[in-house]
């Protein structure tokens, strides 16, 4: 193929438009991170760090509950994945959306609900909250990786005298276990860097090195250390992700998608396939009715006396308005998504189309994009409010401040939604539109956004939903005229008082409602 | 008239085309064969300035039209893979060049009209792009090239992967439709057969 014409107008504008997401992390994310290590870390505060027992308790205690969690997420998930991937059963469809729902929802409000069934803080708690959040990461990265094998390799197996143990050991367990692993580092990361959950269900007792960040830069000012831990955490996910990556001979196995067979044929062991989904449905789906319940129950009794106080606008628990608490997470939530999905659609169609020669600029955009799954909400937080503090940078105080930084966050997960589907759009499409007379803005306008239309709308209410769920970040950068939903759950909840303890499951009900309708289209 | 004038193209530094000149008068039809790999697509890419051209110049009626945009050179083009646009219908397909040149909606349904008589699917404006067999799918996307009235119609390899029998109808369909229209046209095609039927002059491209 020859070489395709693209004019000097059009670079100009490319390599110009390339540099916006990287320089929007570069700003927001990668300055603020190497200003901060290049002030505050030292080798011998790193020292001393690293030899006090207390921080050592800490760093153990992330590690082990991370480990724990991805043990306890895998026995739930793994036997739904397969059921869900192998059999087609009423109902089936439900129970996948009910599974997979609660990785949109905020970490605060699945907290909540763990909360108000077991009613006290610890590791059980925690657990249960990262199983509820990662079994959706499970059964996204493995089932379709299960429904690809197929199943004639273990209808073979079993002719051959396999039981299906065995079956499972030696067939079907080395064909998945390449995603297994993915998701197990993704769900470790999540566990090792899980703010919200720890807040609300750790108790004064049970710290981790991310909320550890934020005591150690918030609540005592010792940002040297808050920086040492925000290294050390990074060091250990990298590590992670590392290990975790595939080999060339896991990745290039070859494979049929087959679609799921109707459970009625299965010849025995039914029930099994039932309780496999059944069982992680209600573990998944308990703490978000619980919450529900948690908002109309007092002392026991049916009262709706917490949401009259709630859409009455005022709860004295709070300094600001109800109303204006939900107007701020809405409007918060708006502005990522724009942000978000626009930087995102312009990273996305740079990334997605096949342009020869901008590969090593791709390879850049790629890898600076997906920044912001490395780092944590702490470390992102701790670095914003450390280098945006002084004149003509003040920003940490600015409202602004928090949907650009949310919108930070959910530049990632947009691009992965867009990029796919970018890729997706026949080249010829564009060169068709070109020959009937449209103008490259057209071609963009009236095919490219056309066709982008469903994933574009995806994008939208999964960056508005990690928006109105974002806690980490905003617990550094809010402000009482800034006080999100996430927030004034997180103020309630940790408050005494019956009445305080529901209306804040009114706001947690009310997040659950809000992100269930921003990720409907979704 | 379209007049191609020492045209050479060239991929990595190694030539495709080197030094072509060719002309095809108004309302007639050249045919260009040759093996597969020659470069016959590359000629009607570098027409439609789809390719960077590393010499030479195309004209439209005396008009040089090689350092303008494919947008704005007037030419239709249709190719084996079709590439309506999925998320149109039929006649939406067809209405997208003239709804780009701000033609009234009357005019343009009258056109989208007159151009499915043309093409034998007068019933098919509102029909899916998705429900249409492969026969109609590239009826269809002659009649979206046709519809603005360009100066130029590329046809590149049009009956390539239709059965004998669609092909054959399809043949004839769009002998009528040229002969009628009047629109100065380049066929690419490896079939001698298609070119002899077709073409009022021929080209053949040698490696």
């Amino acid at each position: 193929m020859a070489e395709r014409v693209e004019s000097n107008t059009a670079m100009t504008t490319r390599r110009l438009l390339s540099f916006l997401p990287v320089g929007f992390v570069a700003v927001f994310l990668v300055l603020p991170f190497l200003n901060t290590v290049a002030t505050f870390f030292s080798v011998s505060t790193s020292r001393d760090v690293l030899s006090d027992p207390s921080i050592l308790r800490i760093l153990w205690f992330s590690l082990w509950q991370a480990v724990l969690s991805v043990l306890a997420t895998m026995i739930f998930a793994i036997p739904a994945t397969w059921a869900l991937s192998r059999f087609q059963f009423p109902g089936a469809r439900l129970c996948r959306g009910l599974l997979t729902t609660p990785f949109v929802l905020p970490s605060i409000v699945v907290a909540a609900g763990v909360l108000a069934i077991s009613q006290r803080t610890g590791v059980i708690s925690i657990l249960w909250a990262h199983v509820v959040f990662n079994v959706a990461v499970v059964l996204r990265i493995v089932s379709p990786r299960w429904a690809l094998l197929n199943p004639r390799y273990e209808e073979s197996a079993a002719t051959l005298g396999a039981s299906p143990w065995q079956t499972f050991a030696h067939i079907m367990w080395p064909n998945i276990r390449s995603a297994v692993n993915s998701a197990a580092a993704l769900v470790f990361t999540y566990c090792f860097t899980s703010f919200g959950v720890i807040s609300i269900v750790g108790g004064f007792s049970r710290r981790t090195i991310e909320t550890e960040i934020f005591t150690q830069s918030v609540r005592l000012g010792n940002t040297d250390v808050a920086i040492t831990l925000a290294v050390l955490q990074m060091v250990v996910v990298l590590l992670v992700f590392q290990i975790s990556r595939p080999s060339p001979l896991q990745t290039t196995s070859t494979h049929v998608s087959s679609a799921p067979i109707p459970l009625h044929t299965k010849p025995r062991g039914r029930w099994i396939v039932l309780v496999s989904v059944v069982v992680p449905v209600i573990v998944v789906a308990l703490p978000l009715v619980a919450t529900l319940i948690r908002s109309i129950s007092y002392r026991g009794r049916l009262s709706f006396h917490a949401w009259s106080s709630v859409l009455g606008g005022t709860l004295p628990q709070l300094t600001v308005s109800t109303w204006r608490v939900i107007v701020t997470s809405l409007l918060f939530s708006l502005a990522t998504a724009i942000l978000a999905v626009a930087l995102a659609l312009i990273a996305a169609q740079q990334m997605g189309r096949q342009w020869f020669h901008y590969a090593e600029q791709h390879r850049i955009l790629r890898f600076v994009t997906s920044l912001p799954l490395v780092v944590s909400a702490a470390t992102l937080g701790l670095g914003i409010v450390i280098t945006y503090n002084t004149d003509p940078f003040a920003w940490r105080s600015h409202t602004w401040l928090i949907p650009v930084v949310h919108a930070l966050i959910a530049l990632p997960v947009a691009i992965r939604i867009l990029e796919p589907a970018v890729q997706a759009i026949p080249p010829s499409l564009r060169v068709g539109a070109a020959l009937l007379g449209a103008s490259p803005w057209h071609t963009w306008l009236r095919i490219d956004i056309a066709l982008l239309r469903p994933a574009l709308l995806r994008s939208v209410g999964i960056s508005a939903a990690i928006s109105l769920g974002e806690f980490g970040v905003t617990s550094f950068l809010t402000r009482s005229n800034s006080t999100t939903l996430t927030m004034a759950i997180s103020q309630l909840l940790g408050r005494p008082g019956a009445l305080t303890q529901q209306s804040g499951y009114v706001l947690a009900s009310l997040l659950i409602v809000l992100t269930m309708g921003v990720t409907s289209r979704a | 008239m379209l007049k191609v004038s020492k045209l050479s193209v060239s991929y990595a530094g190694a030539p495709i085309i080197s030094d072509l000149s060719f002309e095809v008068p108004t309302a007639t039809t050249l045919a260009i064969t040759g093996p597969s790999g020659v470069g016959k697509s590359t000629v009607l890419q570098a027409i439609c300035g789809l390719v960077r051209i590393a010499e030479g110049a195309i004209f439209i009626d005396d008009r040089d039209i090689t350092q303008l945009p494919t947008h704005k050179r007037g030419i239709g083009m249709v190719t084996q893979s079709n590439d309506l646009f999925p998320h149109l219908t039929v006649s939406q397909n067809i209405a997208f060049g003239l709804r780009l040149r701000g033609t009234s909606p009357r005019e343009t349904s009258d056109r989208v009209e007159e151009m499915l008589e043309l093409v034998g699917l007068s019933d098919f404006a509102h029909r899916d792009i998705h429900s249409l067999s492969g026969g109609e799918s590239r009826r269809i996307a002659i009649a979206r090239a046709l519809a603005p009235s360009p100066s130029i119609l590329l046809l590149d390899e049009p009956f390539t992967g239709l059965d004998d029998e669609t092909r054959d109808a399809l043949m004839h369909q769009v002998k009528s439709i040229l002969q009628s229209s009047s629109v100065t046209s380049v066929l690419v095609t490896h079939d001698h057969s298609e070119a002899d039927f077709l073409s009022s002059s021929s080209l053949a491209l040698v490696s």
